[in-house]
């Protein structure tokens, strides 16, 4: 009897814990943190409430729910945990594609191929992404793998960081993912500061011209245009800008509405539920508790608020080439973060004078950015 | 030295030096690429329909209430935007038309 209660004891998690696995404990109170910014302060709950429960599950000892299967000369002895299975969309760059489909197909690049400098901007704001990798690329505790993953964080755009960290780095997946959607959500706290620091009030009043009216014709063209010429110049990046602008022409040829629904609501979200379970269970405690997490998300400020900067300083040269037609807010959205860095450079123009209306505006280098970080992932993809 | 580049294993504080002619090419390929976008989009301008040259307006048509309140509009409309403004045609919104 004593000896069945031994081995019953054995095999449940909490034996493993009181045998010194304080880690998983750890993990688990971090979940229990992401669970409540995402329900409580709504921060991307879409994609936090999925990550902060694949952590859930991953760090309970014993549960096996990550564990490869075992294969024994070619014979499979034990089947491995769903999300074992699950991983392998991530792994092998499935989910962040599928994503990027969903994205293209909700997406309107109208404002950009309206105002087609935009693209300038959201060349600008990737400054971040590079200045982040020289930054960590210095620190002893990464190499150049690491520094660029972390660096992809500056992007803010949760797809390309996962796909290049699962490329380059996959053991810092988990800490790059989680920083990258944690400061994403923070974005209306990280931007107005360093906005408000390098614009003056009469910047932030530029009242900006309307946008021209886009044809269905040129709406058509882009997507077509931009694989073409990236995927020449840089194919490393054809998984996440072929997807991207293949959702975006399913939408934009306006005959397949059901694909279009279908990419935009069901995909979308069934992939958003498999990426963020995926992802939020490589943050294992071994994998997670350590000095180098903390070094990833202070790095993640320092992209994010150097991306923001580039981008605005870049609004400011256009402002003055410009004889004052460019807002210098609207540079700060093309950091990506869809479309909520466009919502804060609208917020903030409006802060200064109610009657400005710099959302359109501001969407055109919120997109370009999109395309802007994938780019930057190909580029990283080029020489690592 | 690209080879050594290659290498991201090895990569240290030493070759600094490699990591920022990284981060200048890969920089420059952003930048290269959205302008080249940049101008392929700005063609894409010559593929709008061209639009119908909207029709004369005839001043001498519209009533008086209506001739105020165009006015009025305009000159509001002049205020905000701070430009010269020039009136192009004069629409009559029903109750129909504002549901």
């Amino acid at each position: 009897m004593i000896d069945l209660f031994k081995e019953f004891w054995n095999s449940t998690g909490i034996s493993e814990i009181l045998a010194g696995n304080w880690r998983n404990i750890v993990m688990i109170l971090v979940a229990f943190v992401l669970f409540y910014l995402a329900i409580a302060k709504k921060f991307e709950p879409y994609l936090l409430i999925p990550i902060a429960f694949g952590m859930f599950l991953a760090n309970f000892p014993l549960g096996g729910i990550t564990n490869p299967p075992v294969i024994v000369d070619g014979e499979t002895k034990e089947v491995g945990g769903l999300i074992y299975y699950l991983q392998q969309g991530v792994k092998l760059g499935i989910y962040p594609a599928l994503i990027f489909l969903g994205i293209g197909a909700t997406t309107d690049f109208g404002p950009l191929i309206a105002n087609p400098k935009s693209l300038l901007l959201g060349a600008a704001a990737q400054i971040g992404i590079f200045l982040t990798f020289l930054v960590a690329i210095v620190l002893p505790q990464f190499n150049g793998f690491e520094a660029a993953s972390i660096a992809i964080i500056g992007g803010a755009d949760g797809p390309t960081a996962i796909f290049l960290t699962n490329r380059l780095a996959p053991h810092i997946l988990g800490s790059v993912s989680i920083a990258a959607y944690s400061y994403m959500a923070l974005v209306p706290v990280i931007q107005p500061p360093v906005i408000r620091l390098l614009t003056t009030k009469r910047e932030r009043r530029i009242k900006m011209e309307q946008l021209r009216e886009v044809s269905k014709l040129e709406k058509i063209i882009f997507p077509i245009a931009v694989t073409l010429v990236v995927l020449l110049l840089v194919p490393s990046c054809a998984p996440l800008i072929g997807c991207l602008m293949l959702g975006n022409l399913i939408k934009e040829s306006g005959v397949v509405p059901k694909l279009t629904e279908t990419a935009a609501n069901s995909l979308l979200y069934i992939v958003t539920i498999l990426l963020g379970v995926s992802v939020g269970a490589t943050a294992t405690g071994e994998q997670f508790l350590r000095i180098e997490t903390l070094l990833i998300i202070g790095l993640g400020v320092v992209a994010f608020m150097t991306a923001t900067a580039g981008g605005v300083l870049f609004g400011k040269l256009m402002c003055w080439i410009t004889k004052g037609k460019v807002n210098p807010i609207i540079g700060a959205a093309g950091v990506s973060a869809v479309p909520m860095a466009a919502r804060v450079a609208h917020l903030e123009g409006q802060r200064e004078d109610p009657e400005n209306y710099l959302l359109m505006h501001a969407m055109g280098p919120n997109v370009a950015g999109v395309i802007g970080s994938a780019i930057a992932a190909g580029a990283f993809m080029i020489f690592f | 030295m690209f080879l050594a580049i290659y290498d991201g294993e090895n990569f240290n504080a030493a070759n600094f030096s490699d990591a920022l002619l990284i981060t200048l090419f890969s920089m420059l390929l952003v930048f290269l690429i959205l302008a080249l976008l940049m101008f392929i989009i700005s063609l894409l301008n010559y593929a709008r329909p061209a639009k119908p040259a909207p029709k004369e307006m005839n001043w001498e048509e519209l009533d008086e209430d209506a001739r105020v309140a165009a006015l009025v509009a305009t000159v509001d409309y002049a205020e905000e935007t701070k430009q010269d403004v020039r009136l192009v045609s004069v629409k009559k919104i029903t109750k129909e038309g504002r549901k």
